[in-house]
């Protein structure tokens, strides 16, 4: 069984989940975010093991694990390989600034999403896991334009509010900038889903 | 999810000879082994893994034949023309299996055999640690450390996955090195700790001596990665000397 979907795998897995959710005549919204949102939009990225997703009305999320499901059993992907854990583990900003979403398909009320280069930023400087996510969140600074940890703090308070950078994300990020000027990563081709 | 006995089977190889469990010695293998959730076949594979205690390497279809082949020479030191001599084969016959080249089925099974293994089925379509060993050192060789992490992230989410004895499967087979000893210890760490969580029986291969680094290090996936602190790390890992993160392992 392949877990680890590079970039194709992900596009490709999308493309036959809405086919299969549109063959079954089902309304879906689904937004990604992690690593699945990063090398679908963002920047070349290794192999991620599962697609993050959040299901928005209308639709429901059965219906889309049943589809994603039946594309994992057609490439012997593990059957989580879309899931909605993120939702249940309270990762998304929802007290401060407003998460923004990039639609990538929307087409017969199937519709596609993933956070913006911000939201993705402030999640991943929530998670701040050495050897996992320093250089999403390099790349990332970069794309945000921020350049110094003041900037990257007041950044991280506008999604969650009261709640300052950890102890070692600060270190991290300090790491990041002593390095030198921060290299924008190159933006991969736009998704056709 | 589908049932644990209903799941595709996928093939791995077990060290020893052919010959079938025999069931008057179950009692000789540890109660864990008969948990009720534990299906026959998984059973019968582990009867024989208990009474050889010495493991190679499973692989699914799209696991390389090459990868078994290699790993199972190695774990019998034979050179590639020994193995040729005891399967009667030449060594070009190894040389180009063990590279990766389309073989038939009878030709991996007389090499396997004539390194001592066999193949088996195990409830499961998840890679192993020696599959994850086998990507972790290519990554290392191509310099993409990134990737190598991501590939013991995967293996750490299939251990997390699977349970009982179908988690210890995962965990058996020897990998060989990926020619970094602080990668080799923390794929012995990573399976040391999963397998242990569920009172698992430890494989010897995790023990080894080159499990174990003689300095602590870090995996050094990022020069901006900070060093944890000690009690930050998971305690298999700190017996290893490998220094890295508890969290880094937790999904978000």
């Amino acid at each position: 069984m392949s877990s680890a979907l590079d970039r194709d795998d992900i596009v490709t897995g999308l493309r036959e989940l809405i086919a299969e959710l549109r063959a079954a005549d089902q309304v879906a919204g689904i937004r990604l975010v992690g690593g699945a949102a990063l090398a679908l939009r963002y920047f070349d990225r290794g192999t991620t093991q599962h697609l993050d997703s959040l299901h928005i009305s209308p639709g429901s999320d059965e219906a889309v694990a049943a589809a994603a499901a039946r594309v994992a059993q057609r490439h012997d992907w593990d059957p989580t390989w879309l899931n909605f854990e993120v939702t249940k583990a309270d990762a998304l900003p929802t007290l401060g600034r407003e998460v923004e979403w990039e639609t990538i398909h929307d087409q017969a009320s199937i519709v596609v999403q993933v956070a913006s280069k911000d939201a993705l930023l402030a999640m991943k400087l929530r998670a701040n896991r050495p050897g996992r996510d320093t250089r999403d969140i390099r790349l990332l600074l970069s794309l945000c334009r921020i350049h110094t940890l003041e900037e990257c703090e007041n950044f991280y308070e506008e999604f969650y509010p009261g709640d300052g950078l950890a102890p070692r994300a600060v270190s991290i990020v300090d790491a990041i900038f002593a390095e030198g000027p921060l290299q924008a990563p190159e933006s991969p081709e736009p998704v056709v889903l | 999810m589908t049932e644990p006995g209903a799941r595709d089977r996928c093939v791995f190889t077990l060290c020893g000879n052919s010959e079938p469990p025999d069931p008057e010695r179950a009692s000789e293998l540890p109660r864990f082994f008969y948990r009720s959730e534990v299906d026959a076949d998984a059973r019968t594979a582990l009867l024989l893994i208990w009474r050889r205690n010495h493991f190679l390497r499973r692989g699914g279809a799209h696991v390389n034949a090459s990868t078994l082949i290699r790993a199972a020479r190695r774990s019998r030191q034979l050179t590639q023309e020994q193995l040729a001599d005891r399967a009667q084969l030449d060594q070009g016959s190894v040389s180009r299996s063990e590279r990766g080249r389309d073989a038939g089925f009878s030709t991996i099974d007389r090499l396997l055999a004539g390194a001592g293994h066999r193949l088996y089925s195990a409830p499961t379509r998840r890679d192993d640690a020696a599959s994850a060993a086998a990507e972790i050192r290519e990554r290392l060789r191509e310099g993409d450390k990134d990737r190598a992490m991501r590939a013991l992230l995967q293996l750490n989410d299939n251990l997390l996955a699977e349970h009982g004895l179908v988690r210890g499967i995962l965990g058996l087979a020897e990998p060989e090195s990926t020619k970094d000893p602080v990668w080799d210890a923390a794929i012995a760490a990573l399976v040391a700790w999963r397998l242990g969580a569920e009172g698992i029986p430890l494989p010897d291969w995790v023990d080894q001596p080159g499990r174990f680094l003689t300095e602590p290090r870090s995996l050094e996936v990022d020069p901006a990665d900070p060093v944890p602190p000690q009690f930050e790390v998971p305690d298999e890992f700190a017996a290893r000397g490998v220094l890295a993160w508890r969290d880094t392992f937790a999904s978000v």
